[in-house]
């Protein structure tokens, strides 16, 4: 599996910290994360609502809130520049452009009051100044044909309301595609939809993703969309990576009791014995002030001493497979077994 | 890794069952009053409103007897005097205190201003609230009617009814700012109700078996009481400058009694030669009518949820 | 979106009857007979009578009226004697109208860019003065506003003409900015308010993905989301006016229809109040009915519905 690392990522963060300021306070949503993404690659971010999934895309793209939001520490480095500080002006010339991105809700996330066909032409006319309207509208309906939205001379000029859920996110993904982008973000693109759907829009992004010679950075919670999509799947957990591996690493093996709890809350139907489903009980910490140790431990089955007080480091079980958990820790395994070993089907 | 923590004693054990309880910090609960009131003193604007209001009406209720005059007796040997000594306010163009005036008028026009809000409002509300809950026929013609009503301009027929039934009279102007100020509170409550009757929590209290007056009472009614409060601190103001308006081309509070309306259209004939006159019953109305607005933009943040950071 | 404004237009005509049929038996309502002169000799008072069908039973009365109200006849004058209520309207109404028009679009064309500003400064010094000339002029009614403002750059400073209307431009400032200035102030806070809210709003972030300049996002995402909602406001914005009109006109000895009508009030010159209380209802109600359309036409998701 070591080869699904590629030598020259088209995207490395490094070590990314982003805090907002808020009237309580700051919240570290993000703290120190380190992810890659090779060319014409797919990975997943997963991680329940709030983890800094979110947010650590947002600043990828240099979409961060300002001035609540800022970058604390660390770099991005976009296809080998360094564009951590790149100004509002020069990040605009990326987004839309070589960075784009496709959100969960398509009808809260189109323009009520403007036609489809407008809204997805106008990145392209954006980024291509001078361009001839008649020229954008050809390049409109054959995005439209490559998304297989039905009439698209007719859908065009109609209004997001007028169309379907599924039809919704078809205009989404023509526009985040129209450019032809390097990178495409997928935050939960498919949570909104119905489930017959989400198959559709999954097999329309990869098919697209082949096409087009780009990325995809998948945000979701939903572990059967990153089972059919992502090559290599980070988990966060307040703010911070837990685990990381590639597709079959983190679903046949994982090495961290957050991944097992994700892993365990999910229902299957490939097994004869019957396992309870299981949640992970708790809620995550507050990021204002963030535990001194592992963030997990609170809900952690397995929280031992150390866990509280200080805060693991990366464990490597292979060249891609690693996690941030003190279980890990020989002199753990000695005591209590080797516990994460047991993966998703073991005892708790 | 740090070697120190390796060879800690106990590091490897398992934690306490309850080790993290100790440090959670308990956050007193409070009610929805109290957070109300917590977030409407952050706006300084609204309590300054809420401040100059009660002000306003405390020397509208006491300003009449400071004086040692009354508001009808004229004096014509003190005509068109500026304030000095006794009349503080000066007198008018028939020699009357402009100070008892001005307050005697206020006493007129927030009167007027709130009993002719409270009255229709409170019908509108149970009419409203009624169609909401009940629906069908009932629903159905009272709000074709209030459709049809509030199509007609408000103003139009306050003029109208207030020509018929006569100027010059407290109790016909409320009358005709009655016949018109349920409409909205009427559509407004409806609205609210139908919403609310489909959220999940009156639902769930339907099904579990909650009587209709337990659902009205605990449910129905604590939740329309904020959007009222606000939309009742801003008809307020509309009824003061409606007053205001009607006793201007005179067809509000007639002579000898004074409104502040009617004060500042006496007094906007005089403006060029004795502004005191016209000053005075102004500062009233703009304070008023500001910190009605203050009070009530305070008011609506802090009762709705959302809107408070 | 023809079935939108045909049901609109069905329910401005119902509105209409209704005013017309309220006005009627208010007034019949009245003490007394409102509609004649009795100063006048007792056989024209009859013929006036029989003209008006005021000596018939009052259902039959109520048909001659609505017949004369579809021919165009509101009535005549009882102080300007045999002046027709029409004619007041074909003479004064167009100097109220150019007034009205002037201070609505004044207004509005002020008020939301004051708003659009507020928005993009918020909690700048910029944004709190506005807000607080806005809150001002909230508070204070036109019969303030106007003596002041009258006096200030008319009387004392003698900058701006203080009376007449269509001799030169100078005569419309006061009167436009007098009428204006309330729902202007409304308009900026209005503005300010939903500019703000849809700032928050998914697409807007999505029009930022795009790589569009702030300027850009403004202009093509939110200022037209933004303008929709305050569109339900044109309609008390055109009442406010005319009620502006009625006291600004007589202060600025504007010849209009305002003047008229609230000299029509003090003289107790019931025939012309009742029909320019009619005309002005017709009129309110007819600008209600544009406004419904205007907000269909703007917003697209009304024309399904």
């Amino acid at each position: 599996m070591a080869e699904m690392i590629k030598k020259d990522p088209v995207l490395s963060v490094k070590d990314l910290k982003v805090s907002f300021s808020t009237y309580a306070g700051e919240v570290q949503a993000v703290r120190g994360v380190t992810w890659e993404l090779g060319r014409e690659e797919t990975i997943a971010i997963v991680g329940e609502s709030g983890c800094g999934k979110t947010v650590s895309i947002q600043t990828a793209m240099g979409l961060l809130a300002k001035p609540a939001g800022r970058i604390k520490e660390g770099s991005i480095i976009f296809d080998g520049k360094d564009i951590t500080n790149y100004t509002a002006k020069q990040m605009r010339w990326i987004q839309g452009n070589e960075m784009t991105m496709i959100f969960q809700d398509p009808l809260t996330y189109l323009n009520p009051t403007m036609r489809v066909g407008r809204q997805i032409a106008e990145a392209y006319l954006q980024h291509h100044p001078g361009m001839k309207k008649k020229d954008a509208e050809e390049r409109v309906l054959e995005f439209m044909r490559k998304v297989s939205l039905p009439n698209p001379e007719e859908n065009m000029r109609r209004y997001p309301h007028e169309l379907s859920g599924g039809m919704r996110q078809r205009v989404m993904v023509a526009m985040a595609l129209i450019c032809e982008p390097k990178i495409l973000f997928a935050d939960e693109p498919t949570t909104a939809l119905d489930v017959t759907i989400q198959a559709q829009i999954i097999d329309l992004m990869k098919t697209l993703k082949s096409e087009i010679s780009g990325s995809i950075v998948l945000i979701t919670h939903d572990l059967g969309v990153v089972a059919n999509m992502a090559e290599r799947v980070y988990v966060m957990y307040a703010g911070q990576i837990v685990e990381h591996g590639c597709l079959d690493e983190i679903f046949e093996n994982p090495r961290h009791p957050y991944t097992i709890g994700l892993l365990r809350s999910v229902p299957r139907l490939d097994t004869e014995d019957k396992v309870e489903l299981a949640y992970i009980p708790g809620s995550p910490p507050d990021l204002l002030a963030p535990p001194v140790g592992c963030a997990f431990a609170e809900r952690c089955p397995f929280a031992m001493n150390i866990c509280k007080a200080w805060q693991p480091e990366y464990k490597y079980f292979d060249e891609t497979h690693y996690s941030a958990c003190w279980l890990n820790e020989p002199a753990a395994m000695e005591k209590w077994g080797d516990i994460t070993a047991k993966g998703v089907f073991g005892d708790v | 890794m740090d070697k120190n923590i390796a060879f800690e004693q106990n590091a490897f054990d398992r934690l306490p069952p309850d080790s993290f309880e100790r440090e959670k910090i308990a956050r007193p609960p409070t009610t929805y009053a109290q957070d109300v009131w917590r977030s409407f003193k952050k706006r300084k604007t609204a309590v300054l409103g809420g401040v100059v209001l009660i002000l306003l009406l405390i020397m509208v209720l006491i300003g009449p007897y400071l004086s040692k005059y009354d508001y009808i007796t004229n004096d014509y040997t003190a005509i068109n005097k500026a304030p000095y000594g006794d009349h503080w306010f000066g007198t008018d163009t028939l020699g009357r205190d402009m100070w008892v005036r001005v307050w005697q008028g206020g006493r007129i026009s927030l009167f007027i201003a709130v009993v002719a809000t409270i009255i229709p409002w409170a019908f509108g509300m149970i009419l409203g609230g009624l169609c909401g809950y009940i629906g069908g026929k009932l629903d159905m013609i009272v709000m074709r009617c209030v459709d049809v009503l509030l199509g007609i301009p408000s103003m139009i027929l306050n003029i109208l009814l207030m020509v018929v039934m006569g100027a010059g009279n407290i109790g016909t102007l409320i009358i005709a700012f009655s016949v018109t100020g349920w409409l909205g509170a009427c559509r407004g409550t409806r609205g609210l109700v139908l919403q609310l009757k489909a959220r999940e929590f009156v639902m769930a209290s339907q099904t579990l078996g909650a009587s209709s007056s337990r659902i009205i009472l605990k449910h129905l009614l604590p939740n329309t009481l904020g959007v009222t409060v606000v939309s009742i601190s801003g008809a307020i103001p509309g009824a003061i400058f409606h007053e205001a308006f009607l006793s201007y081309i005179g067809l509000g509070v007639g002579p000898p009694n004074p409104s502040w309306g009617s004060l500042i259209k006496t007094a906007s004939e005089v403006f060029k030669e004795y502004p005191y006159q016209f000053a005075f019953p102004c500062i009233c109305v703009a304070l008023t009518m500001l910190s009605c607005n203050l009070l009530g933009d305070g008011l609506r943040d802090a009762l709705d949820p959302r809107l408070r950071s | 979106m023809l079935r939108y404004i045909g049901k609109r237009l069905v329910l401005s005509l119902i509105t209409l009857l209704v005013l017309a049929t309220l006005t009627f038996f208010l007034v019949k309502l009245i003490p007394g007979n409102p509609f004649l002169d009795e100063t006048l000799p007792p056989e024209v008072q009859e013929r006036q009578a029989e003209y008006y069908g005021l000596n018939k039973p009052i259902y039959e009365q109520y048909f001659v009226y609505m017949g004369n109200l579809l021919k165009g006849d509101l009535g005549t004058s009882l102080k300007y004697q045999g002046r027709l209520v029409v004619d007041f309207i074909k003479e004064f109404f167009p100097n109220s109208s150019k007034l009205g028009l002037t201070s609505m679009i004044f207004s509005w064309a002020t008020g939301l860019l004051a708003g659009i500003i507020c928005s993009q400064f918020k909690d700048k010094p910029i944004d709190y003065i506005l807000v607080f000339i806005a809150v001002l002029g909230i508070a204070l009614p036109s019969m303030v506003v106007g003596p002041v403002v009258r006096y200030t750059f008319g009387v004392k400073l003698g900058w701006l003409p203080v009376s007449g209307l269509g001799d030169t431009w100078k005569q419309f400032v006061m009167p436009v900015f007098c009428m204006g200035i309330g729902s202007l102030s409304g308009l900026t806070r209005g503005m300010r308010a939903t500019m703000l809210g849809v700032t928050t709003e998914d697409y807007i972030k999505t029009a930022r993905s795009k790589g569009l300049s702030p300027f850009q996002v403004v202009w093509r995402h939110e200022i037209r989301n933004a303008i929709i909602p305050m569109i339900t406001g044109l309609g008390s914005t055109i009442a406010g006016i005319f009620t502006g009109s009625f006291v600004i006109e007589k202060l600025f000895v504007i010849p209009g229809l305002g003047k008229h009508f609230t000299n029509s009030v003090t003289a107790l010159d019931y025939p012309l109040i009742m029909g320019l209380t009619l005309f002005y209802g017709a009129i309110l109600i007819l600008g209600n009915l544009l406004v419904d359309i205007l907000y269909g036409v703007v917003d697209p998701r009304i024309r399904v519905s």
